[in-house]
This record gives C-alpha cells, sequence and structure tokens, in this order.
C-alpha cells in the first residue's frame, strides 16, 4: 500500500485505496479513500497524504449535504417534501435551490437536452427506486449492440420551463417531478473538492491538491500533481482494452453512458439517460461522451446533452469548444475540442497541429463556461 | 565656496568623491532592490503553492496526454503515474494497462492497474 492507512483512521466508512501495480514498491506523495455514497461510489485523492483525513472530513460533510437536499429516493430528503407537498409554490433552502438552479441553467445552456423534469418519465419507466434495487441481474452492455426499439406511446417531459426559481422561491407545477441525476453529481463533486481544499488549508495552513469522483463525475481543486492528476477514461463497453488516461489539470471531467445503469421492462431494454422530448431512453449513435470542462456540473451536463443531442452531439458540442471524447455503439472514437490524441504520448512530441496545451500548464481557452 | 568652484581641482577632487558616493549608494540600492524582489517572488510562490483557489468559475477545465514528462524542477509536487481515478460512466470494474513513469524502480514500463468504480447509482443522468 503506497499510503499510510492510518491517515484515514479518523474518517468513518471510508477505505484505503491503493493507487498504483500491488506490491510496488513506489512513493508517489498521494493518498487516496473511497466508500458509497449518493447511490454510487466516491472517491477522494489528496496531497500531501496527510491531508486525506481534513478532505474526507469535508466530503462527508457535502455528500450529506447534497443527499438531504436533492435525494429523490430518500423520503426525508428536501427535494423529497417539495414533491410530497400539496402546494406548487415552496420556499427551498438555499442548497437545494443551487442544486435546481444548476439544472435549469444546464437545461437553458444544452437548449433541453438535459432537462430536470424527466423525474416522473424515470419513475414511470421503474427508475423509482435506488438503481441497486432495481435490476442488479441484467445483462450487461444490453444497449450496446444496436439502437433501441422505438417505444410506443412517447410524450416529451413537462419541460424545464415550466419550473421557476426566484432565488430560494420555487414553482413547480402539480404533479412535474424533478431528478437532478444530469447535473447533482457534477455539482456535488464540485462542491466537495472546493470544500475539502479549503479544509485543509484551514487545517494545515494551505494545502495541495484534491480529487473528488463521485460515479466518475471528477473536479479537482488546488494544485495538482506535476503534469497533472491521472485520470483513466472508460467507454464502458466491457471490454478489455486499455482506457485512454488523460492528465486533468484543473476543473473537471464527466462522463456519460448508456451501458451503465440499464434495467428492462416489458422485455425491452431500458437505460437512464432520458431524451426529454420522447420521455424515453435516448437513442442515438453514442453508447460513451466524455467532456472536460470548467466545473463537473457543465462537463456533467455537456456529457448528457451529447447522449442526447444523437447525430447533432458533434455540433452541439463543437460550439461549446469542449475538449470532449465520444464513442459510438461500434467502438468508433471521435474527439473533439483539443481532447489529447491518445496516441500523441507515446509518439514522444507535441500534437501536430499544435494546439493542445502542455500538461503542466493552464493552458489556453478550453471553452469559456456557458452559465 | 565661490574659491572651490572656481578651483578646477577642487572641484574634480569633489566631483569624484560624489561620483563615488553615488555609485556605491547606486550599488546599495542595487543590491536591497535584488534581496527585496528574492524576498518578494520567494512569498508569492510559497503563497501560490498554499493558496491555489478551488475549482474557479470562469476557469475552463484543462486536459493533457497522459504520458508527458513531468516535472518542473525545485517543485514539491508528487508526481502520479498510475489513474487515480476513472472516469467512465457508474458501474464499471476495468482492468486498465498504463505506461508508467515509476520512480521507484519501476521506470517506464506497462502496469496494470485495476480501477473500480460504483456498482450503481442513484438518478437518471437526465
Amino acid at each position: 500500500m503506497p499510503f499510510p492507512v492510518h491517515y484515514v483512521t479518523r474518517a468513518p466508512g471510508w477505505a484505503p485505496v491503493g493507487i498504483g501495480p500491488a506490491g510496488a514498491a513506489v512513493v508517489i506523495g498521494v493518498a487516496a479513500a473511497e466508500r458509497a455514497a449518493l447511490g454510487t461510489s466516491a472517491r477522494v485523492v489528496a496531497w500531501p497524504p496527510e491531508d486525506l483525513g481534513t478532505a474526507l472530513a469535508a466530503v462527508d460533510a457535502e455528500l450529506a449535504r447534497l443527499d438531504l437536499e436533492a435525494s429523490r429516493f430518500r423520503h426525508d430528503s428536501e427535494l423529497s417534501r417539495v414533491h410530497g407537498s400539496g402546494s406548487h409554490v415552496h420556499r427551498v433552502s438555499r442548497g437545494l435551490a443551487e442544486a435546481i438552479g444548476v439544472a435549469l441553467a444546464a437545461a437553458r445552456w444544452t437548449g433541453g437536452l438535459v432537462d430536470p423534469t424527466v423525474g416522473g418519465a424515470l419513475i414511470a419507466l421503474g427508475y423509482d427506486r435506488d438503481f441497486a434495487d432495481i435490476a442488479p441481474d441484467l445483462a450487461p452492455d444490453l444497449a450496446l449492440a444496436r439502437e433501441l426499439e422505438p417505444a410506443p406511446g412517447r410524450q416529451p417531459v413537462p419541460g424545464w420551463r415550466s419550473v421557476t426559481l426566484e432565488g430560494t422561491m420555487l414553482r413547480l407545477p402539480a404533479g412535474v417531478r424533478l431528478d437532478l441525476g444530469a447535473t447533482a453529481k457534477g455539482l456535488g463533486s464540485d462542491r466537495a473538492a472546493a470544500a475539502a481544499h479549503a479544509a485543509c488549508g484551514r487545517a494545515a495552513g494551505g494545502c495541495g491538491g484534491i480529487l473528488v469522483s463521485l460515479g466518475g463525475d471528477i473536479a479537482v481543486a488546488g494544485l495538482p500533481p506535476l503534469g497533472g492528476w491521472p485520470v483513466a477514461v472508460a467507454d464502458s463497453s466491457g471490454d478489455e482494452a486499455p482506457g485512454q488516461v488523460v492528465r486533468l489539470t484543473a476543473g473537471a471531467l464527466a462522463t456519460s453512458s448508456v451501458t451503465a445503469r440499464q434495467w428492462q421492462r416489458d422485455g425491452r431494454p431500458l437505460h437512464h439517460i432520458l431524451d426529454p422530448r420522447t420521455g424515453w431512453p435516448a437513442n442515438g449513435p453514442w453508447r460513451t461522451v466524455s467532456v472536460a470542462a470548467a466545473s463537473c456540473a457543465e462537463a456533467n451536463a455537456a456529457a448528457t446533452a451529447a447522449i442526447v443531442a444523437g447525430r447533432d452531439a458533434e455540433a452541439w458540442l463543437a460550439t461549446t469548444g469542449l475538449p470532449s471524447r465520444l464513442v459510438t455503439r461500434d467502438g468508433t472514437v471521435r474527439f473533439l475540442g483539443g481532447w489529447p490524441d491518445p496516441g500523441w504520448p507515446d509518439s514522444s512530441g507535441p500534437d501536430p497541429g499544435g494546439t493542445l496545451p502542455s500538461p503542466l500548464c493552464p493552458g489556453p481557452a478550453w471553452g469559456a463556461p456557458a452559465w | 565656496m565661490d574659491n572651490e568652484r572656481l578651483d578646477p581641482a577642487a572641484t574634480r577632487s569633489g566631483r569624484a568623491r560624489g561620483l563615488r558616493q553615488v555609485r556605491r549608494w547606486s550599488n546599495g540600492t542595487a543590491a536591497a532592490l535584488i534581496a527585496a524582489t528574492a524576498l518578494t517572488t520567494g512569498y508569492f510562490a510559497r503563497a501560490g503553492a498554499t493558496s491555489a483557489p478551488a475549482v474557479a468559475a470562469g476557469t475552463a477545465g484543462a486536459l493533457g496526454a497522459a504520458g508527458q514528462p513531468g516535472a518542473a524542477a525545485g517543485t514539491r509536487r508528487p508526481c502520479v503515474s498510475v489513474p487515480v481515478a476513472t472516469s467512465g460512466g457508474s458501474g464499471v470494474t476495468r482492468q486498465t494497462v498504463i505506461r508508467s513513469c515509476g520512480t521507484g524502480g519501476g521506470g517506464v514500463g506497462s502496469v496494470p492497474v485495476v480501477i473500480t468504480t460504483g456498482r450503481s447509482g442513484e438518478g437518471g443522468d437526465n
């Protein structure tokens, strides 16, 4: 184990994670831990290693706060209380207002490709509880081989324009159910990374860097390790081909995939990324999209929007300028916005176009945040 | 004063003394400036290293391809040669072979790294 285990013993529930090949005597100067959170796994990586305990405590607080604010699977969450209320007007906490505000901003930015009012459609399709309780035995990669068959009775979701948020005053039409899945994990990573970095700074009079991953939606804060945080990018295909490794020096990286969280209903394979225009799982040519952006909420929204956009995804992503990696259902990989070509590191030279930034530098404009 | 002003030798001598004095002041000032600059640079370098901002709104994400040569000399940041996380959508368990720049005797080579992410998840992505 390349880091002292005692660094994490003050953080109950977290398990230390070994970085690097098992048994290798490589001291790499970071420490990591992982636990289940928000229905997925949370991983925190910190340097220097002694900051990990402080970082985990801060991340715990942020994840607990987000869970109590925005989970639609907890009966005691604030969002569930909003849904269960007979009123159409709600005074919500600042935290939930932020989460809903980010979701609405993402909807506006993507032209409705992501839409928080898909909650009712997800429930109707059977995604009404924690995913672990839905279909643990479903064959993997069910949605990979072909595009989904058109489903009968499709209709648009209510639409994000039906929801208004002014400060902490939320107006939600009767029957509309919010699902913040397209942005909430990203927001959680952003919040947690920033909070952990701030906490380490207070505790130690300054700290190095923090990486927080919530189910693969990754945000970093502070200084990265030399060359950036190495992050593997998987396309969830289940094959054994090596994944691309990129280095993240700032901001965030998120991936959306139709190969994760699949289930069946009436013999029909379904996945969790809904097209708001139909209320059914998105049925485009992409199985996985990864996007880097200034914030993880933005990256998360863009990756999901690209899946939903289908054949228009490349054109839409081009308008954002965000570095993106798209994988088609047959495994073809496309790169946009300056995403590093995987052949570059081994070619011992810069990219032919000369446009990629050095991983040691923040780099040129990778796309200004759109919201 | 008038006599001194009119005495060329005395004038030359006084001018030379003045020039030497100015040179001494200049040298002293320059040395002080150099020292102050060094101190200030060191202070801000340290401040920058210890209080870099968190994920900042308005700062775009930055990516580089892995495997680039690492390090600027003189920094204390770690060199991490293996993936510390995976972005691939929830529910992925993969074995990834990456190129290592291991410093502990590993050298450059391919090492298998098992990366595990969550097995389930909450909420749709839309």
